[in-house]
């Protein structure tokens, strides 16, 4: 292998996860300085990379309490939409549902009867009247 | 990034203070991998408060079989990803998915002095890391900064194990490039020769 090829390999190899070439970069790495070196600028900057999971960067001043603000709010979301589910689960509830709809219905009933009672009404003092001006 | 167990155990019971309390502990953690991954603060900025709203429906699936730290990397990577797709089809931007490799150049800074000052190893790494597109930035972000493995990085990017190697040993040689080449080749410049000259061989 010369230079130009271990070059290209010499990216990958620092992960050390063999592969065809490794063996033959090996050898190389054994009798070239340069290429040496090569590989220690890359082992430097994978040094270097890792080190900056510890660097961390400044957020802004706002984001904190935003985002705290986010999560209340999304918290508060979150309960009114188990309250609503929750209502429609009772009502999904087949006891429910009969008790509702004997409701509805004794309350149709209810209005009916008002309803009949009154025209019933209305028609007896519209005869008496009639009667009254016949008389 | 330093979350306690107990502060984790009373998330996943439903306790808004102590997800409060893990906000404030993590975020600038998060805020940090994000920033990384999308190259820009209003989208790390998003990205760190979705994060945090994903979390909020997820923490009860987090069973401590990782590290608390790397599971909420995965979710924050996971949520930028998502944030570059969108900006990548609102902006036109080549899809993280494409292999194409294009130059993209960060904004110079304001003050033009700045670059010069920059000693900290880790600024001019981030500096760094903002000039590769951020397909192979994304990649090299979480593989050699975070310390996922290549397999996480294609899944999270949708793109094979293979091709996230490929991003990975481009983006390496890259910023070594940046990082190592350029600034050595100028002290020897100025300095006595120290060994063979580039792309000199055996």
């Amino acid at each position: 292998m010369e230079c130009r090829e271990a070059a290209q390999h010499i990216p990958s190899y620092i992960d050390q996860s063999g592969g065809p070439a490794a063996s033959a970069l090996d050898a190389h790495l054994r009798t070239c300085d340069r290429c040496r070196g090569e590989l220690d600028a890359y082992r430097d900057l994978q040094g270097a990379l890792a080190a900056l999971a510890t660097q961390t960067i400044e957020p802004p001043a706002w984001l904190l309490p935003a985002t705290i603000d986010a999560v209340r709010s999304r918290v508060r979301l979150r309960r009114h939409v188990a309250a609503a589910r929750e209502v429609r689960d009772r009502l999904a509830d087949p006891r429910v549902a009969a008790a509702g709809g004997a409701a509805i219905l004794l309350a149709g009933l209810a209005t009916g009867a008002v309803l009949i009672r009154g025209r019933r009404r209305r028609r007896l003092v519209s005869g008496l009247r009639t009667a009254a001006v016949h008389a | 990034m330093d979350v306690p167990t107990e502060v984790i155990e009373r998330c996943q019971q439903g306790d808004p203070l102590a997800f409060e309390e893990l906000i404030r502990l993590s975020q600038r953690d998060v805020y940090s991998l994000a920033l990384r991954l999308t190259g820009n603060p209003d989208d790390a900025a998003e990205v760190a408060q979705e994060t945090y709203l994903r979390l909020l429906r997820s923490i009860k699936t987090f069973r401590g079989e990782a590290k608390f730290s790397t599971w909420l990397y995965r979710v924050t990577s996971s949520v930028a990803m998502t944030s570059l797709r969108k900006r990548a089809r609102r902006r036109h931007e080549v899809p993280l998915e494409n292999e194409q490799w294009q130059d993209w150049h960060a904004p110079a800074s304001g003050d033009p002095g700045a670059e010069l000052d920059r000693r900290q190893l880790a600024e001019r790494l981030d500096s760094a890391l903002l000039t590769l597109p951020a397909g192979y930035r994304a990649v090299v972000v979480m593989r050699d900064v975070y310390g996922f493995s290549l397999a996480e990085v294609g899944n999270q990017l949708g793109i094979s194990e293979g091709a996230a190697k490929v991003r990975l040993h481009r983006a390496r040689q890259k910023l070594k490039e940046m990082l190592v080449e350029e600034a050595p080749a100028q002290a020897r410049a100025t300095g006595p020769g120290k060994g063979p000259s580039k792309g000199e061989e055996e």
